[in-house]
């Protein structure tokens, strides 16, 4: 476009303040051609013509065409077309409001915008605004799974010391035969699965003080209650498999933190609730205070993190 | 749903299915890619691989040994080998996408010609999905001509837009966002090379290959008598001696090669005119003819069409990029009003 507008100095100092129509028209008339003949040969009215001349854009049906009849009236001339269009342009960007808005395409300037964005192939911020999204959903997802792991925990833990104390009522009813007391407290309890009945097996061998403490507590449910309250907590692990523990107490006094073969069993003491991290939950078969604890795992995790005898000790 | 994931991180692409160039335009982005629609594929064991797309398949062209073959994947507008064209537009899509880290599933509409049977846009339809688009849409290639040239389609004045393309001329008629008329010949950019190697031959007695011939139409190729004489000095192989010569070609050499295509395009330009309802023929006379298409750019078409139907005709800016572009205008337009702009 410079070189455009360096070609025209040749021409008049005045000539360069006149617009389109009126170059083309002082041109025309300088080559002693009237409008007529003009017309005939563009093959427009005389009135487009007329409109052209005085610059009144507004008559055609876009600027396309505006570009078009510019462009075939300065060869008819024998003129430069793309410095009678730099004048259109010019015209246009400095005179008419509504050229702000719709602002005449250059050919030369889109084509030198289209090289530049073809080097620059910007991540639209749709992207980013994606990439948020996902990650906040993320984080809201884990933090609810995480609350409602621990809320489901402490659910099984009560349920599972309802079912301690069907059992240890039956057994103030002197039916001591262990079997028959793990169908009963099954049949008692549809929630109580298998695994939990070999629990309650557990919780009745026939260990000496372990059944006098049992009995003991049977005799006045509310009493032994109280009595648990101020002697220390029990907390009895068994594994059936490789398992990773970490427990401490409710005064933060750490129990255990080591890992625990298959087959290995652990007691411990301290003051209820107890904070509890196992490493495998389904190898985990948990007791407090001889009153077996069910664990269910959350989804396919099998470390779980939860509290024991929060709520009812 | 998972393409549907894919879309968020593609555009929305409109593409100029050319059988000559295909091109490619993004919104807010402009025109990104510009190829020839062609693809160079190698035959290795029996099983067809692709060895290049675009420019460099299109410099092979006529110079591959027996295990490439360039091929040109659209003929007359349509697509005659639909495995290579599926081939050619993932690739052109996943170029247009290349900074992408998820394979591009974008929305696509694509332009095709006015008079195209159910067969022929089902064919670009299917091969646009197996490339990976999750959406197609179709226009008719006059009428995203006559968008991208800026004419006011959806007044309710005529407008007659001729698109001049690589294989076929499209001529329509258009008023209120519809095709009021329309023709399509197959004569084009691609004709106009094959009458000028025909027309070397015959008073050279030399072979010039497509590519010599439209570098001699680009550079002095012209439709219409008076203008300055140019001339080309070209290499072919001379049939008698059987080996090449260097000769000269001027400007009114080719006018005169060019004549028998030329006249189609007239005569086509001229039936269009006199089918057109009296009150449309009206406005196009006022107005005027748009010329678009690469063919618009042989010098001094406009004139021979304005010497052969007395009206004014007007070659559209950048007359390359107008159909592209113009698809990108159609499918906002789409998207605001809720319109299918495809009439048939």
């Amino acid at each position: 476009m410079t070189a455009e507008t360096n070609n025209e100095t040749p021409v008049e100092e005045s000539v360069d303040l006149l617009t389109p129509g009126g170059f083309l028209q002082k041109e025309r008339e300088e080559q002693k051609l009237n409008e007529k003949e003009v017309a005939t040969k563009l093959r427009i009215t005389r009135s487009k013509l007329a409109a052209l001349e005085t610059d009144s854009y507004d008559q055609f049906p876009g600027e396309t065409f505006i570009k078009g009849y510019l462009r075939a009236y300065s060869r008819l001339l024998k003129l430069d077309e793309d410095a009678v269009l730099q004048r259109y342009f010019d015209y246009v960007s400095a005179h008419s409001e509504v050229s702000q808005l719709i602002t005449p395409s250059r050919p030369q300037g889109v084509v030198s915008a289209m090289a530049v964005e073809r080097m620059k192939t910007p991540i639209s911020p749709l992207v980013w605004i994606g990439f948020i999204a996902l990650l906040a959903i993320v984080v809201v997802w884990f933090a609810l799974q995480d609350s409602a792991s621990t809320a489901n925990v402490d659910e099984t833990v009560s349920v599972a010391e309802q079912v301690g104390q069907a059992v240890t009522e039956t057994q103030v009813e002197g039916a001591l035969d262990a079997e028959n007391l793990a169908t009963e407290s099954a049949q008692a309890d549809p929630v109580v699965q298998p695994d939990q009945m070999v629990a309650a097996d557990d919780v009745i061998q026939p260990s000496a003080p372990q059944a006098v403490e049992t009995k003991r507590a049977a005799s006045d449910v509310q009493a032994a209650g109280a009595l648990e309250l101020r002697a220390p907590d029990r907390l009895e692990l068994q594994f059936a498999d490789e398992c990773w523990v970490e427990i401490s107490d409710a005064n933060g006094d750490v129990l255990a933190t080591e890992l625990q073969a298959a087959g290995s069993a652990i007691t411990l003491q301290g003051k209820a609730p107890f904070n509890v991290m196992l490493g495998n939950v389904k190898a985990a078969t948990l007791a407090l205070n001889g009153q077996s604890v069910e664990v269910t795992p959350k989804g396919n995790n099998r470390a779980l993190r939860f509290v024991v005898g929060s709520s009812n000790q | 749903m998972f393409k549907r994931l894919r879309g968020v991180f593609s555009n929305d692409l409109s593409i100029d299915l050319g059988t000559a160039n295909t091109l490619i335009y993004v919104r807010e982005r402009g025109i990104v890619l510009d190829e020839p629609s062609v693809v160079a594929i190698r035959q290795h064991n029996g099983s067809k691989i692709v060895e290049a797309v675009g420019v460099e398949a299109k410099r092979m062209l006529g110079r591959t040994p027996g295990n490439i073959t360039a091929i040109r994947p659209l003929k007359d507008g349509v697509i005659a080998d639909f495995q290579v064209t599926e081939k050619m537009l993932q690739h052109f899509i996943r170029k247009v996408h290349e900074n992408s880290w998820f394979q591009p599933s974008p929305r696509v509409l694509i332009c095709v010609p006015c008079l195209s049977t159910e067969v022929e846009k089902r064919a670009i339809r299917e091969s646009a999905l197996g490339a990976g688009a999750r959406e197609v849409r179709l226009i008719e290639e006059p009428m995203a001509a006559a968008i991208g040239a800026g004419l006011r389609v959806e007044e309710a004045t005529g407008s007659m837009v001729v698109d001049i393309g690589g294989g076929t001329t499209e001529i329509a008629i258009i008023s209120l966002n519809g095709v009021v008329y329309s023709d399509s010949v197959r004569i084009g950019g691609d004709r106009f090379d094959e009458a000028i190697v025909n027309y070397v031959r015959r008073n050279y007695g030399s072979v010039i290959g497509d590519a010599t011939a439209e570098r001699i139409k680009q550079e002095i190729g012209c439709a219409f008598p008076g203008s300055e004489v140019r001339e080309i000095d070209v290499r072919g192989r001379n049939l008698a001696e059987g080996v090449p010569r260097s000769f000269t070609l001027n400007s009114d050499e080719i006018l005169e090669a060019l004549q028998e295509p030329l006249a189609g395009i007239v005569q086509a330009v001229k039936s269009a005119l006199e089918q057109s309802p009296p009150e449309l023929a009206s406005d196009i006379a006022e107005s005027g003819i748009v010329l678009t298409g690469g063919g618009a750019l042989l010098r001094d078409i406009d004139q021979l069409l304005s010497e052969e139907t007395g009206l004014p005709v007007i070659v559209a800016d950048d007359p390359l990029t107008c159909v592209a572009r113009g698809g990108g205008k159609a499918m906002d337009l789409m998207d605001k009003r809720n319109i299918d702009l495809l009439s048939s």
